[in-house]
């Protein structure tokens, strides 16, 4: 039996009302943190290699809470057998993590070294 | 529940408060400048002589600092806690300058550095050069009024080819017209001559631009982030070593500061104490600085900085121009000092 998808289980009132509650939670406890990394980057940008990692973590874990936040608040709707959303947590949860880290891997050296 | 409710709105409101006190030490921007060590760059990255140059044993290098203009308060109390750091009040005068005409600024007085780097090292080398001195917006203000720009090469004013003459002559409240040279194109611009502070100013700086019309040994410069004229000192030394007959840096790790003119001489520059931090922290052996023989020239700055930095195996050489660091290598070379 093949598992169903997001869409099939929950509405799409419930799916932006969960990302809307996701990315005000997540960004909440996320900011802080991303406002401390780029005041760090712009003061030691001397060490961008460790600070710009530092910012990308930190972008990463943003992204990981909204995740959380998101699927936490979808449960709250309800719960469905073959729908297992800690899968998708985890699973949305790395290919952004993978993509941020690339993205900005290339950035920090490929691209930005080319202009100091 | 709604006890638990009302339990977690207050826990909120508590936390709120520390909460923005964070936020706002870290986004709420002071009138200060941080002036933070930099790093050292390698004269050969950037500019590339079309001549066959031998490679350099330890490449001769310009110094960079940081720095970090309108810094937030957190970044402002963070950086005290830094001897390395230095923290200046922005005056009046520099509020009315952008982060961007700063950086564009930078960038004119960078290229006109290389420009009088190269001519000052061919002259001293006998080679052939050609150039002619022309007027560049150096700095625009935030009041200017006019379509002028950063990096536009002034070629008249109101028609007249002597460019201070021809801004003289502009009446208060009236505008000038300019023509320029505006990366290879003629363009006609106008600015407003303005009465401002019971003075009328056009709220432009101009500096000398070196157009070079012919040289022996062509010379590519690239672009970089990094701006301002006070590489031309060590510009000057790489260009000279690259196309003198032998490698005069002896193996030493030589970096240092200090603007140059073409005739050779060296003005004194900026930061100096982050200078030397980077310095040390880069493991330079030799780093020279601009002497004009004052108390508290670029010189005396250097040695208080490093006495603040006892384990430092740093030669801090004081130098009033190109020759004088060029005879001081030579020395060490074991050389005959030939001036």
């Amino acid at each position: 039996m093949n598992n169903p998808k997001i869409s099939e289980v929950y509405t799409l009132k419930e799916r932006l009302l969960s990302f809307l509650s996701g990315v005000i939670l997540g960004s909440l406890i996320g900011f802080p943190f991303i406002a401390l990394a780029i005041n760090l980057l712009i003061l030691y940008i001397y060490y961008y290699y460790v600070v710009t990692f530092f910012l990308l973590f930190t972008l990463i874990a943003w992204v990981i809470l909204i995740d959380v936040f998101y699927y936490n608040t979808l449960m709250n709707y309800k719960l469905h057998p073959g729908f297992n959303i800690k899968d998708c947590v985890l699973k949305h949860s790395l290919i952004t993590s993978a993509l941020i880290l690339l993205l900005g891997g290339i950035l920090i050296i490929f691209i930005i070294p080319n202009y100091i | 529940m709604k006890k638990m409710f009302k339990k977690a709105r207050i826990f909120m409101i508590v936390l709120a408060i520390p909460y923005l006190f964070v936020m706002f030490l870290m986004v709420y921007r002071v009138d200060y400048r941080i002036s933070t060590p930099g790093d050292l760059t390698d004269i050969g990255r950037y500019i590339e002589l079309e001549a066959d140059t031998y490679a350099q044993e330890n490449p001769i290098s310009s110094i960079y600092v940081m720095s970090v203009p309108r810094p937030t308060f957190f970044q402002l109390i963070v950086s005290t806690l830094s001897p390395s750091h230095t923290q200046t009040m922005i005056s009046p005068q520099q509020r009315e300058i952008s982060d961007s005409a700063n950086f564009r600024s930078g960038q004119v007085a960078r290229n006109t550095s290389i420009d009088a780097s190269f001519i000052a090292s061919l002259e001293a080398l006998d080679m052939e050069i050609e150039y002619e001195r022309q007027q560049i917006v150096r700095l625009i203000y935030n009041y200017t009024v006019g379509d002028i720009e950063i990096g536009d090469i002034v070629l008249s004013v109101n028609g007249n080819t002597n460019i201070q003459e021809g801004l003289n002559e502009v009446e208060c409240e009236e505008e000038a017209t300019l023509e320029v040279d505006r990366d290879g194109e003629i363009k006609t611009v106008t600015v407003l001559r303005q009465e401002r502070d019971g003075q009328c100013v056009f709220g432009i700086s101009l500096s000398t631009y070196y157009n070079i019309t012919h040289a022996e040994i062509p010379l590519e410069a690239r672009t970089s982030l990094v701006g301002g004229p006070s590489g031309g000192l060590m510009q000057t030394l790489y260009i000279y070593n690259a196309l003198s007959e032998f490698d005069f840096t002896s193996g030493l790790k030589i970096t240092g500061t200090g603007t140059i003119n073409i005739d050779g001489s060296i003005g004194s520059v900026g930061s100096i104490r982050e200078k030397v931090f980077t310095a040390h922290n880069k493991n330079a052996d030799v780093f020279f600085v601009p002497k004009s023989g004052s108390s508290n020239d670029n010189y005396s700055v250097a040695i208080n900085a490093l006495e603040e930095i006892p384990s430092s195996s740093l030669e801090i050489v004081g130098v009033s121009d190109f020759v004088d660091a060029l005879n001081w290598l030579m020395a060490y070379h074991g050389e005959d000092v030939d001036e």
